[in-house]
Parts: structure tokens; sequence; C-alpha cells
């Protein structure tokens, strides 16, 4: 499989009145096409930020350093012009975000601002634009299309809010989706519902997804690939199997132990201690080492690097780099 | 939509009772009548003033007054003016047209500027040209009204002006309206109208750019304009499709809210130029102790708030959808 898109050294970064806010840290990262990956982390590890940070989304005081890369097929988004790059917005990539209350215009109609979408990237009369948002409506599951597109935002329920930002997405049959906690703001069953939908509409219209969840359950039923995130930097990336079999990071064999299970009992989960400091003020050297169970001194003197600790399996981790070498 | 009107409609008219209540109830406790001042200029003579009283009812008992005031107004009848001797209603009615004129221009130079405004320093928060229309816009609102008004006829009227333009005051020409052709008398109307309207929108349009910047800068930050980004929109389209048309709604209160407040700001406007409105014909009458005059501009001014308020429920109830079901 060829790859889709391929970002090197991605680095945003707020200036707050707290100081600079390095929200993501070199980042690097592939996706191949048809592929899933799962990003995961707790709350403020910078998840929101990278996926903005792909299609150069992120408002002032934001700012993407110029070093980074983000190749879509060759081309790279920090070099493109506004005009290139609104070719690339929604067409080639397109995004669903974690509150769809929020996220769709209180005062138009959904089928309007799923039509606009359609004739931002295609040349069509309104009535074939409706058309086609009709269509899509039907594609991700809104009951009575042809009614639903002239309701506001207000009249329909949470999942049908993320079914009408669904349709939006794939309404340029875009290469890959970036899906920002999807289901996080809705009910647990209906959370199942979405999550189904969207795994259907990726393999009918052989997208690649890269799907942003803080619970690694979601994460082992959908990805091929995941990658954990811990304060602004990935600290462990892996195939999903492997990652759940051998996880080498101490953040997520942690992040494991917080993942409910059905064979035991809820009252043995565990937490991880502590809490993801702001990006403000991230610990020298390892990030993760206030926090870890296994901190080492040489943990909190120097930053580890992402290296290879198995095949196609890379860890942020002094530990498991040393563990690594003793085993090899 | 019908019934909401009609409740609102129900609604004004307890306001404006309301407010007829307490004009009536001032203006009682206000020490003198419009004899009293009768008395020091002029001889007349004790036994004619007691007259002239109970004629008006003013020797009845103060509840009986006021009976009779709200059955009179009920009616539509507002009472005599004493000074202009003739009904007050058609003593406003004489003037309320000019005035509405000059508030309808000020409020569409206020909103029209003041949104234009507003939304371009909202979408550029920070940059250089937003600093400096923001200096400019503090700047204006600190002017009083009369006198950019005199400012601007030193600039662009007629024989006192540095550019002689326009006519400095009065709505038409005295001498030779009646001579010019339909088109001739509009034309000749509006150059009276530019100078007063500009005066009273311009100050308005800079408090309007104020709440305008502050709405934009809102919205701006939400969610769904991430969306428009996302899905490929040029800017132009996400800020007049989505930010432009969510940040009207607070202004759209502002609106409702500025009908009576341009009504007292006509006033000062009206005297500059000269203007045969109301404001100044209600300034002469409060001198005057011309109760009835007074509150029947109390009362005008009332009808004014209740419509200005519907207007806006109205523009609210098109711009979004949300409140449609509860308002
Ligand atoms: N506009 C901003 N200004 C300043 N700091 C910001 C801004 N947006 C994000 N950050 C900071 O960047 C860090 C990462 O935030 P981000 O929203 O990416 O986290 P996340 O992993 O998506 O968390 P969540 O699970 O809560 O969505 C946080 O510390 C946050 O405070
Ligand atoms: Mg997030």
């Amino acid at each position: 499989m060829s790859e889709l898109l391929r970002v090197r050294h991605l680095t945003t970064s707020f200036m707050t009145g707290a100081g600079l806010a390095r929200a993501v840290d070199d980042v690097s990262l592939t996706l191949l096409e048809g592929e899933t990956l799962g990003m995961v982390g707790e709350s403020g590890c910078g998840k929101t930020v990278t996926a903005l940070s792909l299609l150069r989304l992120v408002d002032r005081p934001g700012h993407i350093a110029h070093e980074s890369v983000i190749e879509y097929q060759g081309k790279d988004l920090m070099q493109m012009s506004p005009a290139q790059l609104r070719q690339i917005r929604g067409a080639e990539i397109a995004m669903i975000f974690q509150e769809p209350t929020a996220s769709l215009n209180p005062v138009l109609t959904v089928g309007a601002q799923v039509d606009e979408a359609v004739r931002a990237h295609r040349s069509v009369s309104r009535a074939d634009a409706r058309a086609r948002t009709v269509e899509l409506f039907e594609l991700v599951g809104i009951p009575d299309p042809a009614k639903r597109v002239n309701e506001y935002p207000h009249q329909l329920s949470g999942g049908m809010q993320q079914r009408a930002m669904i349709a939006m997405a794939l309404s340029c049959n875009p290469r890959i989706l970036i899906a920002d906690e999807p289901t996080t703001a809705l009910d647990v069953t209906i959370q199942a519902q979405i999550l189904e939908l969207l795994v259907e509409l990726k393999q009918r219209l052989g997208m690649a997804m890269i799907l942003i969840t803080h619970d690694l359950g979601i994460v082992a039923g959908v990805a091929d690939r995941v990658a954990v995130m811990y304060g602004g930097q990935i600290v462990e990336q892996a195939n999903t199997d492997a990652l759940f079999r051998q996880p080498a990071h101490p953040y997520t064999s942690a992040l494991l132990r917080a993942v409910p299970r059905l064979d035991q009992p809820a009252t043995r989960l565990a937490t991880i201690p502590g809490a993801v400091p702001p990006a403000t003020a991230w610990p020298p050297a390892c990030r993760f080492h206030p926090r870890c169970p296994q901190t080492m001194d040489h943990c909190k003197s120097e930053m580890p690097g992402l290296t290879e600790t198995g095949p196609a399996h890379l860890t942020r981790c002094w530990l498991a780099e040393e563990q690594h070498r003793r085993d090899a | 939509m019908v019934r909401f009107v009609a409740r609102r409609l129900l609604q004004g008219v307890a306001v404006v009772f309301l407010v007829a209540t307490l004009a009536f109830i001032l203006f009682r406790l206000a020490p003198g009548d419009p004899f009293t001042r009768m008395g020091d200029a002029s001889s007349a003579s004790q036994e004619f003033k007691a007259q002239a009283r109970r004629n008006l009812g003013l020797d009845q008992p103060l509840h009986t007054q006021y009976f009779r005031y709200i059955a009179n107004l009920a009616r539509g009848d507002l009472g005599m003016s004493f000074s202009e001797q003739r009904p007050v209603l058609r003593a406003i009615a004489d003037r309320v047209p000019a005035t509405v004129v000059l508030a309808a221009a000020a409020l569409l130079i206020d909103f029209l500027l003041g949104i234009f405004i507003g939304a371009a320093q909202g979408s550029r928060a920070g940059s250089k040209a937003d600093d400096l229309l923001s200096v400019l816009t503090l700047t204006l609102y600190s002017v009083p009204v009369f006198w950019l008004g005199l400012m601007l006829m030193l600039v662009f009227a007629h024989n006192v002006g540095l550019l002689d333009l326009l006519p400095a005051t009065g709505s038409k020409t005295t001498g030779v309206y009646e001579y010019l052709t339909p088109l001739g008398q509009l034309t000749d109307r509006i150059r009276h109208l530019i100078l007063p309207a500009v005066a009273l929108g311009l100050v308005g349009a800079a408090g309007t750019a104020r709440y305008q910047r502050a709405a934009m800068l809102d919205v701006i930050r939400q969610d769904f304009i991430r969306t428009a980004r996302a899905k490929g929109l040029r800017e132009r389209s996400v800020l007049l499709g989505h930010a432009l048309r969510n940040s009207l709604l607070p202004i759209i209160t502002l609106f409702g809210l500025s009908f009576p407040i341009l009504l007292s700001g006509t006033v000062l406007v009206e005297t500059v130029f000269a203007w045969p409105g109301l404001g100044k014909f209600v300034v002469d009458a409060i001198f005057a102790r011309d109760y009835n005059v007074v509150t029947g501009a109390v009362i005008i001014s009332a009808c004014m708030v209740v419509l200005g308020n519907l207007l806006a429920d109205l523009l609210y109830r098109a711009v979004d959808p949300r409140v449609r079901g509860v308002v």
C-alpha cells in the first residue's frame, strides 16, 4: 500500500499568557492508503491540535513551525497557497469533530451546510447539490432524508447531528477522513452506532482514517495501527495487535490497565495517578517521568528519542530501549 | 407567527398604559401648571387663571383627572395643547413625519456603517487597521452629537461652511420648494436630510461598530467556523456566510433598543439644524409646562419602544431559527 500522508516534525505552539505552549512537539507519522490509524491519549495530550494542524486549521495564537512537513500524496501542505489548501480541505482530507452541536452553524439548515461543502469543490447547480445531499443523508442512515435536509441543527439529536457532519465530510469522496473523538459527546448507545457507521463507510468508500480517541477500547476493534500521544509527542506507535499484546511504554500499559474489560470487575479498573500537565509546563526530559511507575534517573535528565523496539514498533522510553537492546 | 405578534402587541398596550400612568404622576407631582408662568409675565388676574383651570379640569381631584386622562387616552385623545390651543395629537402628528424620516435615515447610517466597520475589525482583530478603526470609533463615540453637527455644518453647509455643498438648516428650501418638480422636491429634501442624519448616524455607528466587533470576535472563535474552513470554503464565504449572520444576533437587540434613544438624540440635532420635528417641540413644551404635549410625547416614545422591540424580535426570529418555537 502506498503512503497517502507523511508528516514530519510537526510542531504547533500557542503563545499564551502563561508562556509558550508546545501543544504538538515534533510529531512524525505516516498514513497508508485505506488504513485506519488510531490516535490515543488522555485529555490535553495534543490530539486535537495535531488533527487541526494536518489541515492547517489552527487559529491564532497557534502557530505551526516552518520546519514541519505535511505531505499529502507528495505535496507539502505547508508550502501551499490558501487557494491550493482549499482544494485539499474537504475534498481530499475531510474532518469531523468532537462536538457535533457546536460544529454545525445554528442558523443554517443542515442540508444547506452540506450543499455548501458539495458546491465548494464541484461546479454543480443548487438542485444537483441538494440531490447529492439527500443521497448522502441516506448513506449515513438519516431517516427521511428529504425532510431532514430542511431542518436546523437544534432540531436533530446529537447522533443525527454527527451523522450530518459525517455526510458533510464524505460529500466530496475524500481520501482521508480525520475523526476527532467523533463519539465522545454522544450517548453510549449512540456511540457504538456512529462508530459502526464510520467503519462501514470507510470500508465501502475505501478511505484512510485517522481515528482520535482517549479510549483504547475503541481503537482495539477498529484501528490497523495505533499512535499513543503524551505531552504533545508520540510516545509509542505500533500495529494494533502488537501494541495490545506487548505495550512497550509504561504510559501505554497504564492506559491499557484503565480500559474497562468485561472479564474483570469494574472496581479493579486502574487509573493513572496524577494529571496531564498544561502544555506550557511539560516536564523536562521524559514528559511522563513524574507519573511513571518505573522512573529511572536517566528519565529525569534526558529526553528519550522515538526508537525501534520491535518490528514496526516505535517507542519513546529509556526503559523500553534498554529492554529491547538486552533482548536483541 | 400571528399569535406571536398579537401577544407582543398586547404586551405593548400594557407597557404604554404603565408609561402613561408614570408620566401622569410625574408631571402632576412637579410644582406649577401652565398658568404659573403666565402669572409672572402677563397681568392675567387670579380669577381668569382659576376659570381656565376649571375649564381644563385641573381643579378636580387627582384620581378624577387620572381616570379621565386614561379614558381619553384609550380613545386616542391626548387632550389639548395649552400653548398651541389645538389637540395634542394633531400638533404631534404634524411633526412626527420629519422626525421619523430623520431617525430612519440616521438608523440606516448607524447600522449599515457600524456593522460594516465592526465586522471588518472583528475579522482582522489585532491588525493595524483594527487598531486605527478602534481609535477612530472611540473618538467619534465620545463626540457630542450637537458638536459634530456644528462641525459638519462648518465644513459642508451653504454660506457658513468651507465647502458650501449642502443646506445648513430646515427640511426644505423655503420659498422655492413649492415650485420644484416632484423629483426636484425629493432631491431638495434629501439634500437637507444629509447633514443632520449623518451627524446622528455617525455617532451611533461608532457605538454599533464596537458591539459588532465584539460580536464578530465571539463568533469567529466558535467551532462551526472551523467546520466551514475545514470543508474548503473561501475566507470570504466563511466570514459572510457563517460568521456575519451569527454575529448579527446581539446587534438586533441593540437595534431594538436604539429606536427610542435615537428619538431623544434627534432633540439636539433638530435644534442645531432647525429641523421641524418632534424634538424641539417637546423641549419647548417642557419649559411651557404644557403637560399634555409632554405626556403625549412620552407616550409616543413608549410606542416607539414597543414597536422597536417588536421589530427586533421579528428580525431575531428571521435570523435565528432556534427562537422560532420559543418566544
Ligand atoms: N487555542 C489554544 N490556546 C492555547 N493553548 C491551547 C489552545 N488549543 C489547545 N491548547 C493546548 O494544547 C494542549 C493540547 O490540547 P488538545 O486540545 O490538542 O488536547 P486533546 O488531546 O485533544 O484533549 P481532549 O481529549 O480534551 O480533546 C492543551 O494543553 C491545551 O491547553
Ligand atoms: Mg481534543
